[in-house]
């Protein structure tokens, strides 16, 4: 039909709104300008977030992906505006993440030139991407567009690049849309076998001391019910990764907290008493085991992950179970015994009284002195009574807020994981705020990390996006300092912070923003940010030189852990 | 404790996509695996092709590597094996003119009869 003779920038428009996209973090240039163009046209049907640089879009989109579950889509120009959102794209690998970017591209007859704004996106992102594409004809965009968003959100989610040339945005062609589900050399979802679920059942029905840590496959295999089921009706305690936080409500009763280097003394030490270790839906990041070679040893390992790569990759399996973690989780529960495990869950006790005595209510709790990181996101999370979606960006303050945040609801925390971003937080809270608007979205981010995306609060300004930011202001570099505290004989190299006035920064962009320095102005302070919808931002100064504690040392055995700089915890004593 | 230092080959079916050879060898490069012959091939199947690639390494690298080629989207298989003597039992059958033939023997036997006189 003549009218469906349209460009390829209208037929990229159309497969987007197809696919059910509804939001576009983007920043136009010179190469995606047909699309920007016919983006005018679509107004009704894209909303588009225009951010402030590239590296915002990204962040912005994976923000919105992991706050709703949809595909974030970002849409940006060639030559710097590509390679601009190359860390985002990594990040979103690394954290499995579903993002599409688009990126305009120079035409094909320039392609291998050094034309003006050039870059070699496909190469640059071969690695770092589950898929990536060039479309240089027309023609191919409808193909592309839906193998595109079929490749990012299915089976372990992922980042896909497409790479438009000028020739393909401009080209005509009689555009039919045609969904893509099936994909011959690629298996989204195996179906677990039946051999590996009766064995995993049958070592769990015999586990005397069973632990589960599960990560983000819960959340992105929206299997949070599944796992509560399983560990209830196998009376198995639980440690989450960083990612996996707000999978399993934190006043669950089977929630022994966080695993890994900055987690909670009880699991980490449970790791290694355990006799049989579930692992559902992580990948035993070294952040989380600390030396592999003394990683639950003694217990027999079942691994659930829907990527056939992750099991047995790190961890010498005894069952590994190749599978989406609510199929896997829902056959395993059907199969295994009611238990309780009373002594075993009571035996948790001990390591968590050592914790809040030394590290938690020193944290949480002072009486004096400067106001301590903790006690704001304890704060926070009294006021949000744990039903807050808490971003974080990277360094103290993000081990900080996953420690001591509480979460009642899934998809309740947003954290750069595996990559490690700073600059990750102020953007990815935008992208959760507009995905999620009904949610209050409560941001914690370092002097340092908010000032390597700073410039995102002019998309705060311009799309009202009502973000509380919680500045954790101690002058420093804090993680890093902490290590060189610890590690390199207090040699502060490079990690002093001059900082800008915050609230001057905020009253241009035309946000409101508090200045909280005294222990008892924190709470209403805290309490007067959350009590509307719109922008607020808090700058704390907090205690400069405290550190993340409880801590495992790099390279050390997760059952070596330090409770300050001084004492080690002393288990087996 | 490091494991032995082996050749290994492995064989990749996948789909004839651009770029891809480069994002293999990354998968090598990356975990320091230099790659010492690499011969590529279609197969009876319409667009995917066969790539056998030897290299040395220790076996957790490469089984690790060959996970990674299997997460690739357009990779089909792909698996390996210890050394890099692989036997592929072939038979082909090739259609011939007679006068072709007769050159190319009558060729051959005058290059071996120079051989001979030359060395006489």
């Amino acid at each position: 039909m003549e009218k469906d003779r349209i460009n390829g920038s209208e037929a990229l428009l159309r497969c987007l709104a197809f696919e059910g996209v509804d939001t576009v973090f983007g920043y136009p240039g010179g190469q995606i300008m047909p699309v920007y163009d016919k983006l005018f046209d679509f107004k009704d049907r894209l909303r588009h977030i225009l951010v402030r640089h590239e590296q915002g879009a990204i962040h912005a989109a994976q923000g919105y992906a992991r706050a709703t579950g949809k595909t974030g889509v970002v849409l940006v120009t060639s030559g710097p505006g590509a390679t601009n959102v190359i860390t985002g794209i990594m990040d979103a690998k690394v954290d499995s993440t579903p993002v599409v970017v688009i990126a305009g591209q120079v035409s094909n007859s320039a392609l291998g030139t050094d034309a003006f704004q050039e870059a070699d996106l496909i190469g640059m992102t071969g690695s770092i991407t589950k898929w990536n594409y060039q479309v240089r004809d027309a023609k191919d965009m409808a193909w592309a567009v839906s193998r595109a968003f079929f490749i990012a959100r299915s089976g372990r989610p992922g980042p896909v690049v497409l790479d438009v040339t000028k020739d393909a945005q401009n080209g005509m062609v009689d555009f039919q849309f045609k969904e893509c589900g099936f994909i011959r050399s690629y298996i989204p979802c195996p179906k677990p076998s039946d051999e590996s679920i009766a064995e995993a059942a049958m070592l769990l029905n015999q586990a005397e001391r069973p632990f589960v840590v599960f990560g983000q496959g819960v959340t992105l295999g929206g299997a949070e019910e599944e796992l509560r089921d399983f560990l209830h009706k196998g009376g198995i305690p639980a440690g989450s990764t960083l990612l996996g936080l707000s999978a399993l409500a934190s006043d669950d009763p089977l929630f022994m907290g966080m695993i890994g280097m900055h987690g909670c003394i009880a699991p980490n030490i449970k790791t290694n008493e355990c006799d049989v270790l579930v692992a559902v839906g992580m990948r035993f990041d070294d952040r989380v085991t600390g030396t592999v070679s003394t990683y639950a040893k003694q217990a027999k390992i079942i691994h659930i992950d829907i990527d056939p790569c992750e099991v047995g990759k790190i961890i010498p399996v005894d069952v590994g179970i190749v599978g989406d973690a609510k199929t896997v989780l829902r056959e395993l529960t059907g199969r295994i015994a009611r238990h309780e495990h009373k002594e075993w869950i009571e035996s948790f006790k001990a390591c968590r009284k050592v914790e809040q005595e030394k590290v938690i209510d020193p944290q949480v709790h002072p009486h004096e002195g400067f106001i301590k990181m903790g006690e704001v996101v304890d704060a926070v999370a009294e006021a949000s009574h744990g039903k807050a979606l808490i971003v974080t960006d990277v360094g103290q303050n993000q081990m900080i807020a996953a420690r001591y945040s509480r979460f009642m609801e899934g998809r309740s925390f947003i954290s750069s994981g595996g990559l490690g971003t700073m600059g990750f937080g102020l953007p990815a809270a935008i992208g959760a705020k507009i995905g999620a608007p009904e949610r209050r979205v409560c941001l914690f981010v370092g002097d340092g990390g908010i000032q390597m995306t700073i410039e995102e609060l002019g998309t705060i300004m311009q799309e009202k996006a009502g973000v509380k930011i919680f500045i954790l202001n101690n002058n420093w570099l804090g993680n890093v300092r902490q290590w060189q505290e610890l590690f390199f004989k207090k040699r502060y190299s490079q990690t002093r912070m001059l900082n800008p006035d915050y609230a001057g920064i905020a009253s241009a962009y035309g946000i409101r923003c508090s200045v909280v320095s005294e222990r008892e102005a924190l709470a209403g302070e805290v309490e007067a940010a959350l009590s509307d919808d719109a922008p607020a931002i808090l700058d704390i100064h907090v205690d400069e030189e405290d550190d993340v504690m409880p801590m495992v040392a790099p390279g050390k055995p997760i059952t070596e852990i330090m409770l300050n700089g001084k004492e080690m915890y002393g288990y087996g004593k | 404790m490091a494991s032995e230092c082996k050749r290994y080959s492995v064989i990749i079916y996948t789909e004839n996509q651009i770029g891809l050879l480069s994002q293999f060898s990354n998968i090598f490069t990356r975990r320091g695996l230099s790659i010492w012959s690499l011969m590529a091939l279609p197969t009876d199947l319409q667009g995917i092709h066969y790539l056998t690639i030897v290299t040395d390494g220790e076996e957790r690298s490469i089984r690790n590597a060959v996970l990674h080629l299997e997460s690739k989207i357009d990779v089909v298989k792909a698996f390996f094996y210890p050394g890099d003597l692989i036997a592929s039992p072939e038979e082909s059958i090739y259609k011939l003119s007679e006068e072709k033939v007769k050159d190319f023997i009558r060729e051959r036997t005058e290059e071996k009869q120079n051989y001979l006189n030359n060395n006489r």
